[in-house]
């Protein structure tokens, strides 16, 4: 058979199986609300590990990732670094929010923070924030999948038919399933990838170099030293520093659990403890990452000077000569890894833009069967303007979405006093997250203006909970039976020692 | 400062009890691990375990080190786990 043909069949397989996985869940989840956007909070610990994991898996880890390792070696090791410390915090909150959410209907992120503060603005505000930083998000995976398909084709799958092609699979599955869709798909898809990343990242070492020693060895005789040493290159290719390097590392972590399409997935857990032991094991994805990073090492000392540090991995690939059923699944996983993070995302925009943002804009508030159908016709609006930004607008969408870790990491002090400080007030979480965000954006858009090289997040931070305990110490505390609910996180028993 | 066990329901909690507050061991445990695990993967730890040489199971110093603490940080992380489903009435 042509290699061409032998590749078509692979990817065609891998996506008629995802189809069906995204499918098949449909049938079995009620046709509610809840159903649609917690899947009927049923999910168990296997879905819910995949469906946690796949979230690091983008296109960004699997094309990025290996072109960090390539062009700027240690400060790749930033997404192994942030992954550890960032888990954490949701093995605290994720049962909170899960018990609140079985106890009062919650689904969102959004509608916990409404509902403590009283206040429907930042429902809709928060509403509007997602939306806004999920279409470039998914516009990012879109390309990611196109841009894969047509390096490997030889250009014969054009971009907008590549992206048309994956997402058409993504937007029937999300559409019919929602939730469980994602679930059952990211679990099929982080399987494959896993595989994929270990063979690729084991056998490219040894094929190219004879081991993994050996690679790194001959990237240091090669007078490579400096970009092995921590925390690697900058951007420009001078040695890094700490301040820029930790500040990413520490934004990344700190707003890590709070991106609403990984915490909601607190709700959509079958018990408190399923969740903890998914994120408890959540670390075992990450060194999944380890052999990505291997793929882009292989390529320093080989094929130096490729323009396009993302399309290393591809690049790689072409060069061998490698049986086509290999190319293939390579380019299935390359898929599976946009396709698992895409689906999620484009998930929760729909979800949250219309649990938070349009429902709450109505006057009347929608019957259960009309916010479903909204929420899955908005799914196939947010795809489409995704799609067209992906293959028509030509802006550049990376700075906006780097620009945004910043923007999502303010959310995460408001969510830790919603159930840890009782003093937080109204005014107070609303002043401390416009007032980060706004911090955030303004170093964000003139860097020079900073006094010590750390990332913008920090920045907006600092102000954010500066702003967040002193407004809050200026107006009278909320009313206490709100509070405690939160506080108690819907736990009957009414120890409060 | 000392440590004090009370019966819930259906299990038990360990306390370090400093002053008036009392806190649970395990978290505390935890918790002291994952801020040196920070220190660790950040700095200081990282500049000073953060050379390209020796290589460890072929793996350069600097990776080895963030893998170590990955390891480190799961091990602790299922450590918190089951101590806290020792109480299953746990928050």
């Amino acid at each position: 058979m042509e290699t061409g043909t032998v590749i078509l069949l692979v990817v065609g397989l891998y996506l008629l199986i995802s189809l069906l996985t995204g499918i098949i869940p449909s049938l079995r989840i009620s046709k509610s609300v809840s159903g649609f956007v917690a899947g009927d909070r049923s999910m168990n610990v296997l879905i819910l590990y995949f469906v946690i994991g796949a979230s690091i898996f983008s296109s960004f880890a699997f094309l990025g990732g290996p072109g960090w390792a390539y062009s700027r070696g240690a400060a790749a090791f930033y997404i192994i670094a942030y992954g550890v410390i960032g888990i954490v915090p949701l093995y605290f909150f994720g049962p909170r929010a899960w018990r609140l959410g079985k106890r009062y209907g919650y689904v969102t992120q959004a509608e916990l923070l409404a509902n403590r503060f009283d206040s429907k603005f930042l429902s809709i505000m928060l509403a509007f924030l997602s939306v806004i930083v999920f279409i470039p998000y998914l516009t990012l995976q879109m390309r990611g999948a196109a841009f894969v398909l047509n390096v490997i084709s030889e250009g014969m799958i054009p971009e907008w038919a590549g992206a048309a092609l994956t997402y058409s699979v993504v937007l029937v599955y999300v559409y019919f399933s929602g939730v469980m869709g994602v679930g059952w798909s990211n679990a099929f898809q982080g399987m494959f990838m896993m595989v994929l990343a270990w063979i690729l990242g084991i056998y490219l070492p040894n094929a190219l170099y004879g081991g993994v020693g050996n690679m790194f060895q001959e990237i240091i005789a090669t007078g490579n030293e400096a970009m092995l040493q921590a925390p690697g290159l900058a951007a420009d290719g001078t040695p890094w520093n700490w301040w820029g390097y930790g500040s990413a590392v520490v934004v990344s972590a700190v707003g890590f659990s709070v991106w609403p399409h990984f915490f909601m997935r607190s709700f959509a857990a079958k018990s408190p403890k399923a969740l903890r032991l998914s994120v408890v094991l959540y670390p075992t994805f990450l060194l999944f990452l380890v052999p990505i990073l291997l793929i882009g090492f292989s390529a320093i000392v080989l094929f130096p000077g490729v323009e396009q540090a993302d399309s290393i991995l591809p690049y790689v690939l072409m060069q061998l000569d490698l049986p086509a059923v290999v190319i293939g699944l390579f380019c299935a996983g390359a898929l599976a890894a946009s396709m698992s993070s895409g689906d999620a995302i484009l998930h929760s925009a729909a979800s949250v833009g219309v649990r938070d943002g349009i429902s709450k804009m109505l006057p009347a508030p929608p019957s259960d069967k009309n916010e479903r159908f909204m929420i899955q016709v908005l799914v196939l609006v947010i795809g489409l303007i995704a799609y067209l930004f992906a293959v028509i607008v030509d802006i550049s969408i990376v700075a906006l979405l780097l620009g945004s870790y910043g923007g999502v990491a303010q959310i995460f002090p408001i969510i830790f006093v919603m159930f840890y400080w009782s003093r937080a007030t109204k005014a107070g979480a609303i002043s401390g997250l416009l007032g980060g965000i706004i911090v955030n954006c303004i170093f964000l858009i003139f860097p020079e203006i900073k006094p010590l090289p750390v990332h913008e997040g920090i920045y907006g931070l600092i102000a954010n909970v500066i702003l967040l305990v002193g407004v809050s110490y200026a107006t009278a505390p909320d009313p206490k039976e709100t509070v405690n609910k939160f506080m108690n996180s819907g736990l009957l028993t009414k120890d409060k020692s | 400062m000392h440590i004090q066990k009370t019966k819930t329901k259906n299990g038990s909690r360990t306390w370090l009890v400093i002053g008036s507050s009392k806190y649970r061991l395990n978290r505390i445990i935890f918790s002291l691990v994952m801020v040196l695990a920070t220190l660790a993967v950040v700095w200081p730890g990282h500049a000073i375990f953060g050379s390209a040489t020796p290589l460890i199971l072929g793996l350069p110093l600097s990776f080895a080190w963030v893998i170590l603490w990955v390891i480190i940080s799961f091990v602790a992380m299922l450590a918190l786990h089951f101590s806290d489903n020792k109480d299953p009435e746990t928050d």
